[in-house]
């Protein structure tokens, strides 16, 4: 079912959580809602489930304007940050609370209830309390009661936050694979962009209050509609210069640009699209192509597993990160105190109008 | 003790720390609280107990089924059967609104729920016969003053704070999660409280009404402003123990009053059970 959201302001105390915001969700896809905190992604989402209700603006579930309706006949699965597990309930009977409160047959409230166990692999559990579980396990079974009664959106807010980081990873990929074997559209919360990146087939990028853009994850990360959007994706250095007709100038590096104003510009370079050179002098200029290179003094190397981060320092931009495969420093005997040139795989050019 | 040692290590070893005292301040300190113990709490116990079987269990039991007796105790549990459930309701409700609602005064009402405490129970009893006495503020066509309603409304004013004093933290402490959880799964506001706030708070809410009832059936200042004393009728157990000792029938007196004791005793042991049951769950 797809999901539409026009215009919806709401703010709390005069600070506004929610700025006019308008996005579609369409039907059958996982997305995330990624922003840094406070900036409305965990408003929107209740807001979505009728916990909040938006001061303007109009939500809809498919044709259907749900703006008004109470939360218990949204039909949404929700699951809390912190699982909001009914304690004094076994993990069946809190499986079976979206059922029992609707008088479905015992028959069919038994039958459901093993389904979902089976399906969130917790079997064996079903007679334990909530305060008996490790963390992932309550997730799971936050999860399990709110797909009980069939919803038409699931919501999830936070899902792998209080979770330590291996479990995380585990989760993860499991609720990727669920996702593909229900097919429910689901929306969830994160700050984290990696685990947006790795788990929506979509991303919506809040900030302060507002939308800031929306479309498929790889759309997203590869092109960013702002500098925050860029900033925010992570692993971002950046370089202040201007633009003219047809080029960028950030110090001794110009870029492509594909313009035509006259304005001051920041280009901001993904510490992966940044390449090491050896230095052949301070004039470097390349004779096969138009970009040029910066030159810089390698301040700090650190290897992280298979790959290396390089802290470069340039006298035009400062300190810049520069991410490489492990195999390629070597190969390159980049060490600390050494001048090199650093060159421009690919960037993203915003001016300031 | 080794059972012990394992878990409570880290501990044992802080309370090892805090009783590095002298012996001898160790044990004058206990001596003292243990003197003061017996002289203020054992020996008048035990006074009580001794006067009442003075001359035995017949007379002992004759003082308890007399029909003064007999009223009076059948009013006490009449009163107490009316302003628990009303403080119970009360409770809820108020604990409820003030948890999750933001309205003006919230502050107030706070406040205010703590009044009977700070209220002495005399004022409190003078405060109803100004309001539906005979020359009161209201006039109803109920007799109030000097009969049952009054004695259940100036009852029900002084255990106001129990059943409220109890929940308010509890239900701070939970938040409105798990009811957000209910209703996104489809429950009504009422499957809600039923389903999912009144079982979670169900210890809180008991411990609070046992003492509710203690203090219900122990409560004499204010009652005896209000009740006019007329044996057989508006006398609770309280009263009734003061008429005995009044008249000189000491055995009597003691008699009655071990039916109080006795309630404050239980009251004490239910408290406790649900302190190491709720700790027990907690640690989980």
């Amino acid at each position: 079912m797809q999901i539409r959201i026009e215009h919806v302001s709401k703010a709390f105390d005069e600070y506004p959580a929610l700025d006019d915001v308008s996005v579609t969700i369409p039907g059958g896809e996982l997305v995330a809602l990624l922003g840094p905190s406070g900036s409305g992604k965990t408003t929107l989402l209740r807001v979505i489930a009728g916990i909040e209700t938006p001061e303007r603006g109009r939500i809809w579930f498919g044709d259907d304007d749900v703006t008004d309706r109470p939360i218990q006949q949204r039909n949404v699965g929700f699951v809390f940050q912190d699982y909001a597990l009914f304690e004094h309930m076994t993990v069946a009977e809190n499986i079976a609370f979206g059922l029992t409160v609707r008088k479905r047959s015992h028959v069919d409230v038994a039958a459901r209830v093993r389904e979902l166990l089976g399906r969130v692999q917790l079997e064996a559990l079903g007679t334990r309390f909530p305060r008996e579980l490790s963390g992932g396990q309550r997730q799971r079974v936050a999860l399990a009661r709110a797909l009980a009664p069939g919803p038409t959106l699931l919501l999830l807010d936070e899902p792998f936050g209080a979770l330590d980081a291996r479990v995380r990873s585990e989760l993860r990929s499991w609720m990727r694979k669920l996702h593909d074997e229900l097919h429910v559209t689901s929306v969830f919360v994160t700050h984290d962009q990696e685990e947006a990146l790795e788990v929506a087939d979509r991303i919506v990028i809040m900030n302060a209050g507002k939308m800031e853009q929306a479309g498929p994850a790889g759309e997203v990360f590869d092109r960013p509609a702002s500098s925050f959007v860029m900033d925010f994706l992570g692993g971002v250095n950046v370089l202040r210069g201007s633009v003219r007709r047809g080029v960028g100038v950030f110090g001794t590096l110009s870029l492509p640009w594909d313009g035509d104003a006259t304005s001051a510009a920041t280009a901001y370079v993904r510490s992966h699209d940044l390449i090491l050179h050896p230095s052949p002098g301070p004039a470097y200029r390349s004779p096969t192509d138009d970009t040029s290179g910066l030159p810089v003094v390698v301040s700090h190397v650190r290897r992280i597993g298979v790959a290396a981060r390089v802290i470069v320092t340039s006298p035009d931009h400062g300190e810049l990160t520069v991410e490489l495969p492990f195999h390629e420093l070597q190969r390159l005997g980049v060490e600390r105190g050494a001048e090199m040139i650093v060159r421009v795989r690919s960037a993203r050019i915003f001016t300031e109008a | 003790m080794a059972g012990f040692a394992g878990g409570l290590s880290s501990r044992t070893t802080e309370r090892a720390a805090a009783q590095r005292e002298a012996p001898w301040v160790r044990r004058t300190l206990i001596a003292v609280v243990l003197l003061f113990l017996v002289v203020f709490v054992v020996v008048p116990l035990v006074t009580v107990f001794a006067s009442a079987f003075r001359d035995g269990i017949a007379p002992y039991w004759r003082a308890l089924v007399e029909p003064d007796a007999r009223s009076a105790i059948r009013l006490t549990l009449i009163v107490a059967a009316i302003a628990v459930p009303l403080n119970v309701a009360f409770g809820i409700a108020a604990a409820w609104a003030i948890t999750r609602f933001h309205f003006p005064g919230k502050r107030v009402l706070v406040t205010l729920i703590d009044l009977p405490f700070a209220v002495s129970p005399v004022i409190a009893g003078m405060i109803f016969v100004l309001l539906f006495g005979a020359q009161g503020l209201f006039h109803v066509p109920l007799k109030v003053i000097f009969a049952l309603p009054g004695i259940v409304l100036v009852t029900t004013f002084v255990t106001v704070p129990f059943v409220a004093r109890e929940l308010i933290p509890a239900l701070e402490a939970r938040g409105p999660a798990q009811e957000l959880a209910a209703l996104t799964l489809g429950a009504s506001p009422w499957q809600t409280f039923l389903r999912v706030t009144l079982p979670n708070l169900r210890w809180p809410l008991i411990y609070g009404a046992i003492l509710c009832t203690a203090r219900a059936i122990g409560e004499f200042g204010a009652v005896s402003v209000v009740s006019g004393h007329i044996r057989g009728e508006t006398n609770t157990v309280p009263l009734h123990v003061e008429i005995l000792y009044n008249d000189f029938q000491y055995q009597a007196a003691f008699a009655v009053a071990t039916i109080l004791v006795g309630i404050a005793l239980v009251t004490l042991a239910l408290r406790s059970a649900i302190e190491w049951h709720v700790q027990r769950k907690r640690r989980q």
